[in-house]
């Protein structure tokens, strides 16, 4: 979602869009989830409480809700779920890993205009997504996005932007439109698995000017709340172009508790359980949620680029620095600052 | 006095919704997957139960020369909206 940083300012009644990590289960073992995700772990959320909390949702009149896990397709009462959100005008955005597309969600998701279906890809070739995905995967993924294409459904591919598929990203790009799908690309962070590959799959400074310059001379590439840090100004209205933690969305988690955002389900971070407060409640009146709020890097304040990125993604600067408040690392501007000075 | 604004009918155009705040209107549209914040304190809502407004049934009960000012920012508004496809026009 966009929108610009003096109207964040504007204090929400409820978050515009929320993610809810829907389960932890997964068929897949990416190596850089952010979930660890796996095996479904006892105590997730029955269909009775998904339900409960979607109600909350609609009367607090979130206006979309995007769905990851784990592989949210996994989930027996899914597609049920879905419809039950729907029925409330609640969006829906979905992200799967492709490769267990039933013939009923395929169906499901044809002409259906209140669903966007993102299929994860992180790589143009077989060498380079399955490194990251699973050996096997690409074919599989590829096979899922052809079965959704031409459905008059809004699809996309993501991919989450490491060294290993950097290079890759025209290919993609490429791959995705030939596929009539867009592209979208996401931001590598060192959240749940991608702690134990963040050194050796982060981006170096060069590549990251490099990213920077190829999103900002190509504005149909979709980038959702990713790279605000390295957005240009030109670029700033087509997506979140700051942190919008606490202020414009948060993420529930496969057992109800509530978090700032999907990169920080640490139980530091978390502001509340849906088993036992309303999500209003939480919104209105967590502790975590106040403080998040007023959020803002002392260093970055006197940096030219403030009013664009405002500091940067604090969960990366968290997993790396153990602490809130300092600049994102892989800021354009702290980045120079930073190796300078020995640090990374 | 006689107001600038005209009998015209707005509805929200396919895909958008809105929502009040104490400060104005949020609106989201899907299409973009974008939200607009619009500082309009109470104006421009509620709509009716038909999902319309009337642009001159906004400041009816303003005095005549707040209602002036009212009625500019009103239209400066809607036009505002209907360039970006959030609001458009009953025939």
């Amino acid at each position: 979602m966009s929108t610009n940083r003096s109207a964040l300012n504007l204090p929400l009644s409820a978050p515009a869009n929320l993610t809810w990590e829907i389960t932890r289960e997964c068929n897949l073992n990416c190596r850089h989830c952010l979930s660890s995700s796996g095996q479904e772990t006892p105590g997730e959320l029955n269909l009775e409480e998904c339900l409960a909390i979607a109600d909350q949702l609609a009367t607090v009149r979130v206006f979309e809700i995007n769905f990851g896990g784990g592989e949210p397709l996994l989930k027996s009462f899914f597609l049920p779920l879905l419809d039950y959100i729907h029925r409330r005008g609640i969006v829906t955005c979905i992200s799967t890993n492709g490769t267990v597309l039933t013939d009923e969600a395929v169906d499901f998701f044809t002409d259906n205009p209140l669903i966007n279906i993102q299929v994860s890809l992180d790589g143009a070739t077989p060498e380079v997504n399955d490194m990251i995905r699973g050996q096997g995967t690409f074919y599989r993924i590829i096979n899922g996005v052809e079965r959704l294409a031409g459905r008059n459904i809004s699809l996309s591919i993501n991919t989450v932007v490491t060294s290993l598929n950097f290079g890759q990203l025209g290919q993609l790009k490429e791959l995705a439109q030939s596929l009539g799908a867009r592209l979208r690309v996401s931001r590598f962070r060192p959240s749940g698995r991608a702690k134990d590959v963040w050194e050796r799959l982060r981006l170096n400074s060069s590549q990251i000017q490099e990213l920077a310059v190829w999103l900002n001379q190509d504005h149909s590439i979709l980038t959702g709340d990713s790279f605000f840090p390295i957005t240009s100004e030109d670029r700033k209205e087509l997506g979140l172009n700051m942190c919008g933690a606490c202020k414009l969305t948060c993420c529930i988690d496969p057992f109800g508790s509530v978090y700032p955002c999907a990169f920080l389900q640490e139980p530091e971070f978390c502001a509340g359980s849906l088993k036992e407060r309303s999500f209003k409640e939480i919104w209105d009146g967590a502790p975590v949620f106040h403080n998040f709020r007023k959020l803002e890097p002392a260093s970055c304040r006197q940096c030219p680029r403030f009013d664009t990125c405002h500091g940067g993604c604090p969960a990366v600067a968290y997993f790396i620095r153990k602490d809130l408040d300092s600049p994102d690392p892989e800021c354009l501007i702290n980045y120079e600052m930073v190796t300078a000075s020995g640090v990374l | 006095m006689r107001g600038i604004l005209t009998d015209m009918i707005y509805r929200l155009a396919k895909g958008v919704q809105v929502r009040k705040e104490d400060w104005g209107l949020l609106f989201y549209s899907q299409a973009e997957s974008k939200i607009y914040f619009v500082k309009s304190g109470d104006r421009l809502h509620p709509l009716s139960s038909d999902g319309t407004f009337q642009s001159d049934s906004i400041c009816c009960n303003e005095a005549d020369a707040a209602r002036i000012s009212s009625e500019h920012s009103v239209k400066n508004l809607i036009t505002y909206l209907m360039e970006r496809d959030i609001l458009v026009n009953e025939p």
